[in-house]
This record gives structure tokens, sequence and C-alpha cells, in this order.
């Protein structure tokens, strides 16, 4: 076998590459564009794993049409072109098919993201029967197994590389192209050297349609101009956080994030609501520690206060620098600004406050959850003095609260009682909590005044506290039901959040569960049994993934940058067990600890949250070595049923590879938004693991395995 | 047992658990957490009344409420979500059971002409006749009656607790009080018999016939007008203009005290031309005198990709009014601003000067200027 041979080890590990580099790059977007919460982030991951798995399905039926010398050079062609395209329809998508600055609805939505994602999902799936193909032919006995290694191997450098490395370097646009280039570059050479000159010409002339059609549109600069008509750009930034936009706009400047309004100046009414509602509550000499927010208008409003000192803290560093650049605190010894995560800094701080304001993003992730839980509320709780108050929001209720919006407000209502002693809830221009162990007082106005504290919107002109009152009142006897406490490993609040989001479109939240049970039901069906144990593998790789991305959140914060460090990790595990399940010897005792390791890892994992506060690094460390050996489990099984399915070189293992992939969809559809809420982490891995054991013992019900030894030691794997 | 069998038999057993089995309270509130708490349907309820304004037809009761002219067919329910087809009858299912009950200052509706400083005891069912893509209240009005948490109020209690609230009158508001038309009007026909003033807030999506019979027992309205663009109000509203344009001259016609609201949002209804079109068809049909409200946007609902109103385009739009001949203009949501007073038309001096929901100085005698003696129309005594 001459190098020309061995294009197709280029082609998989520039597909796994380029596949990885760019599901983070999208995501991320589709984050962005579709202003995420967990169930958006579950969508599109959803997606781009069943497309993937059914053009895998799909193309069993006619990979053979295609001649096998020109496989590689159309993996790379499609590789290099299709990415930034996609990139380009999907910021396009929500300002053409959503009225100018309204959420896209969540129908269109999901339609969308499948219909954009399908030309490359599909056709990366489609490409693994094929490589498979050119494998075999190129005489590698194991085929599957091997395209599967290099594959992975080309995601954990895809991972490494973009989602690691050049994360902080480029915007997403520029990684894109990097990686068009890349293959674009690979594709060319590979022409030349093999003397495919039809293909190799068509390449080039695809690399310079792609980059006359990037620097015709304008790239993101089009889109940013569709999005703010009118606007003066001041700044856009692409952050772990999101996409960071500043306009300026009739005399007011304005901070996006991911397109949705932080905060804006002359925004009167909010700032003071924010900060009297709570800082009036302990108004001498008070010490306040703000969280988020615009910390130049929020200050302002503190240091009215005689004797007062405030701390703002904010973890996004990019929207500190934007906020130092077009909202700068006026120059005062007593406003400090601190960058650091809330949670961190407020489990080492040896300061004390009188007063915590939390304001932050409603709890739609787990990533902006993780302050709305029952131990980040203590961490709140630790550091204020003795009688000292916490002010947490949510959007405002003060009309009427919906059965869904009560439930939000309900629950985080018994999650601050865990921590603190009276708890009112104030409906205003936002949903106010004021949490205490001393008095909390709801006649704001009178308190204000009282104070002597200049207001231009909180007093008695606005607010009038027996209107206020009666509303709180209504509001406390709605909200006087038993609901499940927010933690960490039980995030209910995101689920009520989520919930409360579908509403808006008139949706019911088990919809997607309904939906992927159908798909489900389908494919079990459909499939083996040796199939429905690669599927359980698949399923549990990937609430391994996520479980270890949920703790790390929980843990760190922000996991954007980690997220790819992640993928490297297990994607580095999955192909160490595909080369290593290559060549090992397949028997039903291996092949049940290994599914059984796959669910060892996942309980191991879950039992890390509660470890990672005390010992955050040998957790990490744990949780590291959970995610290589649970995905080296889940890569040997791989290869273990590809080369029991039909003999090592049959391209029809691509369905296989399809199941592979559809368990792991519908583990990402429903676990983050939906069995991680309601059962917690621990149930859910211990639901794993009974899920393994099923799905084992229903695979090693195969005429395969019953076949026993015989056959397995008949017929080379 | 093969492999299908199996997987039915383990469905079937998972249903008949669900079914069934008795959850305890932490899986039962879980439980609620995902599938939520449900809503009951149960046909007709005891807050049905028969509709007014309809007419049947072959394929349905066509109500004549407001301008969607819904057909209804048997079983069905109306645009609005308020009302039913049972049996070839059309009923209202929102009679007696508002889902917000509140006591609001007066001037939040806002109403600054009419009795200013009172209180107004305000009520709303679920339901609404449009779908405004920025409705600070969509928890009530794109849902039905059904869906909300409702308090029984039938409309002497309403009168009843107007009074003990010590209120100088019923608001009607929130949600779109067209689509509780019966509702309001006979707790209005009471209220009227006790002394109380009533008042209507609402986007003016009605139809002529039931606005003139509402008329002779409505005090006071206030009437979104969203823009003036009917591509505009289709696309934001879900809606159309002419409609609201009729509402606003009957209801001047009819003496109803009548001030109108326009929230200026960026990007869709802040073009100023537009405005200047706006204010020129008000003072040609005379309605120069009805107090016009610009309001601030706040990001709400599913326009929350739009950043708040800046306070200079609610200033271009307020010089734009008083350009083309509006007397009494307004900034709304702004607090503090200078165009929260009320200035007489003839002499221009603050006559009324308001913080909030407060009057801070007056200076008007009965209705009048007090430096130039101009009359001040408005409600201005609740005698």
């Amino acid at each position: 076998m001459g190098p020309a041979g061995k294009s197709w080890k280029v082609a998989a590990l520039l597909m796994g590459g380029v596949a990885t580099g760019t599901q983070v790059v999208l995501l991320r977007e589709a984050l962005s564009a579709f202003l995420g919460n967990e169930l958006v982030i579950s969508t599109v991951l959803f997606s781009w794993l069943t497309l993937t798995g059914t053009g895998a399905w799909t193309a069993r039926y006619w990979s053979r049409r295609i001649p096998m010398r020109d496989i590689p050079l159309i993996v790379l062609g499609v590789v290099m072109f299709l990415p930034p395209v996609t990139l380009h329809v999907l910021r396009l998508f929500p300002l053409v098919c959503a009225p100018p600055g309204s959420l896209l609805d969540v129908r269109i939505f999901i339609g969308g993201s499948i219909l954009i994602l399908a030309p490359f999902c599909l056709l990366t799936g489609a490409f693994f029967p094929l490589l498979v193909r050119a494998a075999a032919e190129a005489d590698d006995v194991r085929a599957a197994a091997s395209v599967y290694a290099w594959e992975a191997l080309g995601s954990l450098m895809g991972g490494a590389l973009f989602g690691v490395l050049l994360f902080d370097i480029l915007p997403s646009q520029d990684v894109l192209l990097l990686l068009s280039g890349i293959a674009g570059l690979c594709g060319l050479a590979l022409a030349l050297y093999t003397k495919r000159w039809r293909p190799g010409s068509l390449l080039g002339a695809g690399m310079i349609i792609l980059a006359a059609v990037v620097y015709a549109t304008g790239g993101e600069r089009g889109a940013l101009s569709l999005r703010y008509p009118g606007h003066t750009i001041l700044e856009h930034t692409e952050t772990p956080y999101g996409v960071l936009d500043v306009t300026r706009f009739g005399g007011q400047t304005s901070v996006f994030l991911n397109n949705v309004p932080l905060f804006v100046t002359d925004d009167v009414a909010g700032v003071e609501e924010e900060v009297h509602f709570a800082v009036v509550q302990r108004p001498v000499s008070p010490r306040v520690l703000i969280v988020g927010g615009n910390p130049s208008s929020l200050s302002r409003e503190v240091l009215k206060y005689d004797g007062s000192d405030v701390v703002c803290l904010e973890e996004n560093s990019w929207l500190r620098s934007a906020e130092m650049k077009y909202l700068p605190v006026a120059p005062d010894a007593r406003v400090h600004l601190v960058q650091a995560d809330p949670r961190a800094y407020m489990r080492t701080t040896d300061q004390r406050y009188h007063i915590v304001i939390l304001v932050a993003p409603d709890p739609a992730t787990i990533q902006t959850n993780r302050l709305f839980t029952a131990e980040a509320l203590a961490c709140m709780h630790r550091v204020l003095v003795p009688g000292g108050v916490l002010s947490v929001s949510l959007p405002s209720s003060e009309e009427y609260a919906g059965a869904d919006a009560r439930q939000l407000r309900a629950i985080l209502l018994n999650t601050l009682k865990l921590s603190f002693a009276h708890v009112v809830l104030l409906p205003a221009g936002r949903d106010l909590f004021l949490a205490s162990d001393g008095e909390v007082r709801t006649d704001i106005a009178s308190a204000v005044h009282d104070a002597g504290i200049p207001t231009g919107y909180v007093n008695g002109d606005y607010v009038q506290d027996d209107l206020l009152q009666q509303r709180a009142q209504r509001m406390s006897t709605l909200l006087a039901v038993p609901t499940p406490v927010n933690t960490d490993g039980h995030p209910v609040l995101m689920l009520a959040q989520i919930r409360y989001w579908l509403r808006f479109f008139a949706l019911d939240a088990m919809l997607p569960v309904a939906v992927c049970a159908g798909l489900v039901a389908f494919v079990l069906l459909r499939c083996d049994r040796i199939a429905i144990g690669l599927m359980t593998a698949g399923s549990t790789g990937m609430i391994l993934e996520l479980i270890v991305i949920m703790i790390v959140q929980v843990a760190f914060g922000n996991v954007y940058k980690m997220i790819g460090g992640l993928v490297a990790i297990c994607m580095a595990g999955m192909s160490a067990g595909a080369i290593a399940g290559r060549r090992m010897r397949i028997t039903p005792r291996r092949y049940a600890a290994l599914q059984g390791g796959g669910a060892l890892a996942v309980l191991i994992a879950a039992h890390m949250l509660v470890r990672m506060g005390e010992t955050p690094v040998t957790g990490a460390v744990i949780l590291a070595g959970c995610l290589v050996s649970g995905s080296f489990a889940a890569g040997t099984v791989f290869a273990f049923c590809a080369r029991m399915r039909s003999g090592a070189q049959d391209p029809r293992v691509a369905g296989l590879y399809a199941c592979d992939l559809l368990g792991a969809a519908f583990a990402t559809l429903i676990v983050g938004p939906y069995l991680l809420p309601v059962f917690g982490v621990s149930s859910l891995a211990g639901a794993t693991a009974v899920m393994v054991l099923i799905g084992t013992g229903i695979s090693l019900t195969s005429p395969v395995w019953l076949r026993q030894r015989g056959y397995l030691e008949a017929e080379p794997m | 047992v093969r492999k299908r069998e199996f997987l039915q038999w383990c469905g079937a057993g998972v249903l008949c658990g669900l079914a069934g089995a008795p959850l305890p309270e932490r899986w039962r509130a879980n439980a609620n957490l995902l599938f939520g708490a449900g809503t009951p349907d149960d046909g007709l309820w005891r807050w049905s009344k028969e509709a007014l304004f309809v007419e049947n037809t072959g394929a349905g009761i066509h109500c004549l409420k407001c301008p969607n002219g819904c057909t209804i067919p048997d079983g069905g329910t109306g645009i609005c979500r308020n009302r039913v087809n049972v049996h070839g009858t059309l009923y209202s299912i929102a009679y007696g059971n508002p889902c917000a009950v509140h006591v609001d200052p007066i001037e939040k509706k806002p109403l600054m002409h009419f009795l200013p400083g009172t209180r107004a005891f305000s009520i709303a069912t679920a339901g609404c006749n449009l779908s405004c893509l920025n409705c600070q209240n969509w928890q009530i009005s794109q849902v039905g009656p059904k869906e909300t948490d409702n308090t029984d109020l039938m409309p002497k209690e309403v009168v009843d607790a107007c009074v003990k609230n010590e209120c100088a009158s019923i608001a009607y508001t929130y949600g779109e009080p067209t689509t509780f038309y019966e509702y309001a009007y006979d707790t209005a026909v009471l209220a009227r018999r006790r002394g109380i003033r009533n008042v209507w807030k609402s986007n003016g999506y009605i139809e002529e016939g039931p606005l003139r019979q509402l008329c002779g027992v409505i005090d006071a309205a206030n009437i979104d007008l969203k823009s003036f663009d009917d591509s505009i109000y289709g696309r934001l509203n879900a809606g159309t203009l002419a409609p609201v344009l009729r509402t606003l001259r009957i209801f001047h016609e009819m003496h109803v005290w009548l001030e109108i609201t326009n929230l200026v949002i960026p990007g869709w209804t802040d073009d100023v031309e537009m405005i200047r079109r706006m204010c020129d068809w008000l003072v040609a049909h005379g309605l120069d005198s009805v107090p016009l409200h610009f309001t601030r946007f706040l990001p709400l609902y599913k326009l929350n990709q739009v950043s708040p109103t800046p306070v200079k385009q609610l200033e271009d739009a307020h010089a734009a009014a008083v350009n083309a001949g509006m007397k009494y203009v307004y900034i709304g949501n702004v607090p503090g601003h200078p165009r929260e007073h009320t200035y007489c038309h003839q002499c221009g001096k603050m006559i009324l000067e308001r913080r909030g929901y407060t009057i801070v100085t007056t200076h008007m005698i009965k209705g009048h200027c007090a430096f130039c003696h101009a009359a001040i129309p408005g409600v201005w005594s609740p005698v």
C-alpha cells in the first residue's frame, strides 16, 4: 500500500478535527443566535448527532456508487466548504426568520437548525462508511475500528486546537476559515500527489469562491448591521460567555450579551430598584457586594449612603473591560472592582458584607443556575455579617404570575429559606427576593425616606408602600407550596425556567421528551441486540461527558474554554479504545466489563460533585480519569461491535456507527434539561448503571454472543 | 419472548405504573416540574355567561365583538381564548373570575387628566384579541381563563371591593377588556349606580356596536395606539390600524374622557415621520386636546433583543407631536422627566407638578389654569 492508499487516514483525521472544531464554534453561535438555554444547547447537539447518525445510516445504500479513489478528496472538499457557509447561514437565519429584535419561535428554531446543520452533518456522517470502504480497499482488515480511531484522533486535535488554543486568538468565523484552509490545502496536496487534476482544480476553485464570498458579504459585520439597525457599533467581541456588543443609539449606550440588552445608560428605575430595595435595609455605613450588573450606575446609587463601601464583582473579564471603556466608574476610593468567579470569591474571601446584590441572568442554563443553588446561596450567606441581606431577582410578575412563573419563584423562595430565616418577595420592575436572618422591611419608600437618601424613583412618589405590600402579600400566599430545592446536583430551577420560557410559545415542556421517546422506540424496534448494546454505550459516554461538564461548571464557573479540552480528553480515550479494540480478543466477560466500566465511571464522576468543593485539583484529576476510562470503554465497545457485526471490512457497520451516535443524541436531549433537574445527578448516575445493565443484558442474548466462542474463534475479528 | 413483545410489555408496565401509582410528595413535586400541574377543562363552568353581539351562521357563531370577527364552530374557541361555542350558543367563560385584582394609582394606566391622585380598583381576566410581541402582561393575555389562577369575584363583589379599598374608579385593564366585555359591562353598570367611575384601558380593537353600547357606562379610556402603520400593526400586534382609529373617534364623539398611549419601540415605532403623521391625523380629527403619552419601551416577552427606548427618541417624538398641534403630550416610564408634568396649552406654564403618582403642586382652579384661566380639558373632580 503506497502513500496514496493512506489518504483515507488524512481525510478521517481532518473530518474528525473539523467536525469537532465546527461543533464547538457552532454551538456557541447557536447559543447567541437563539438565546440559548440548556434546552436550546441540547436540541442543537441532538440535531447534530442525529443528523450525523442518519447520514451514516443512509450512506449504506448509496456509498458504493462513489468511485473509491475520489472519496478522500470529496471528504476534504466538503469539510473545507461547508463549515463557514453553515456559520454564515446560522447567523443570518434568525435575522431573516424572526421579526426584528424578537425571539425566534422555538418551532422555527428547531426546524431551521435541523435544515442548516443537515448538509454538513449528513455528509460528515455519510463519510464514515465511505472512509471505511476506502480503508477496507486499502487492505485495513479492521477498517471500521480504524476509521473510528482516526476520526476520534482528529476530534481530539480539533477540540484541543480550536477549543483551547485558538479560542482566545480568533473569532468564530476565522476559526472556521482556518479549518477550511487546512482542509483545502490538504485536499490540494493530495490531488497533486495522486495526480487527480480535475478534483484538485475544483477544490482550488472552491477555495477561491469561498474567500470571495466571505470578503464580498462583509462576514459578521453584515449580520451586525442587520441586527442593530441605526446603532453605532462601539464593540463586538466573541467571549466565552457569548457575543458581547456595545452600541450607541439615540445618545444611549447599550451593552448586549448574546443579543440581549444587559444594561443601558439612563435606566433610573431599574438601577434604583436593584440597589435601594436591598441597601435601605441596612442603611448605616453599609458594605455592599454587587455581583454582576453595571458597576458605574449601581455603585453610584450605593455611594448615596454615608460611610458606604462597595465591591463590584464580575466574572466576565471581557464585559468588565467593555464597562471600563464605555461606562467607566467614577474614581472613588470606596468603590472596588474585582474580577473573579463569584462562587470562588465568596468561598475564599475573608470580607464580610451587610448587603449582597446578585444581578444575574435568568437561571436557564447550568452555568447561570449555579448562582441560584442552595450551595451558592449558602456561600452568599457566609459572606454576610449576621443579619445581612441578600437580594436576588427574577423578571417581573407584578400584575400576575402564571403557574410556571409561580413555580419558578416558589423554588427560589424555598431554596433561599434553607439559608435564611426571613425571605420576602417584592414584585416591582423585577421580582426582588430579599433574604436575611434579621428583619426585612417591606415599606421601602418609607425606609428610603427615613434614611434620607435622595432618589429619583424609589420613593413614595413612585413606589407606594401599601400597594407594594398588598402585592407582596398576595404573592407570598400563592408561593406557599412545597417544591423541590434547587441544588448543584439537582438543578430544578433551571427546568422551571425552561418551562416558563416554553410558555412564550405555548409549548409543553414534555414535547422534546415525547419526540425523543418516539425516536428511541423506533430505533429500538429497527436495530438488533448488538446495536442496542452499542446505543447503551453511546448514551453512557454522553451522560458521562454531560455530568463531567456540569460538575466542572459548578466548580469552576464558565467552561466554554474547557469544553474543547474536555472533548479532547474524551476523544483521546475513545481513540485509544477503538485502537485497542481492533486487536483485543472479544469475550462476553470483557464486553460486559467494558460496559460496566463506563457505568462505573459515571457513578464515580457523579460522586465527585460533592467532593469538588473540598479538593478541586484532585477532583479534576479524578474526573479526567473517569472521562478517559469511560470514553475508552465506549471506543472499545464500538470496535468490538463493529468486528462482531458482519466481518471487519463491511461498510454496513455504518448502522452501528449511527446507533452509537443516536444513543448519544437521545442522552443529550433529555439528560441536561430534564433528567438531571428532575432526578438529580446521583439518581441519574444510578439510572445510567441500570440502563447499562439492561442494555448489556439484551446485547448478550444476541445470537452472536450465544454462538459463543466457537464463532468468535472461527472468524478473524 | 420476542424483542417487540418485550418492549411492548415494558412500555405498558411503565404507563400503568405512572397512571396508578401514588407518588411520594417529593416525586409529585418533581412530576409537577416536568408535567405541570394541569389545567381543568370541563366545558362550561360557573363563570360562563352567554355572550353579547353574536350572529348564527351556517359555519358556526360569528362573534361581532372585535374586528377579528371569529366564526366559531361548535366546540371551538375564539382567537381571544375567552369565547366558546357550546351547542350553538356562544359563551364568555371569564365572567366573574378575574385573574388579576389590584389597586393602582390612576396615573399608572396612564390617565393624567382623570381624577389625578386617586386610585383605581383594577381587574383583568385572561385572554386578548391581539398577540403583541412585547406584551407586558403575556401571562394574562396569551392564555385562556381556564389556564389562569382566578378569583371568584362577581360584578357586585367588584364594586364592594372597590368601595372597601376607597378607590374612585374601577379599571378594566392589564389584559384586554374587550374579551371580558360582558363582565366589564355589567360591573360598570353597577358601579355607576354607586357613584364609581369606570375606566377602560384597552388596545381599542373593538367593533362599533359594542363600543357604542359601552360608551354609555364608561367614564374614561386610555387606548394604546401602537403605531400608525398597518404593516407594523400586523407584524408587531397581529392586528390592524383602522379599527383602533375608529375607536378613538367614537370615544371622543361619545364624550368619554380619552387619553392615548403610544409605546415608542426602537426599530419598530420610533420613526418620527410616522409619529408626525399620527399626530396630524389626531389633530385633523379634533383629538388635539386628547393627552398623548409617549412611553418608554423595556425589553419584554418575545421582543427581548431590543434595547430600551433612548430618552432622546421620546423627546423627539414629543417635539413632533407638539409641532403637529397636540396640546397635552407626556413622556412616560422615565422617572423624573419634566414631561411628566401638565402644562397649560395656552400659556405654557406648569399647572400640575407631578412626581410619579404624586401631585406636588397645583396651579389649577376648578379645571382652569391659575395663570391664564384657560379651561384645561379633563375630569378633575369625582363629583
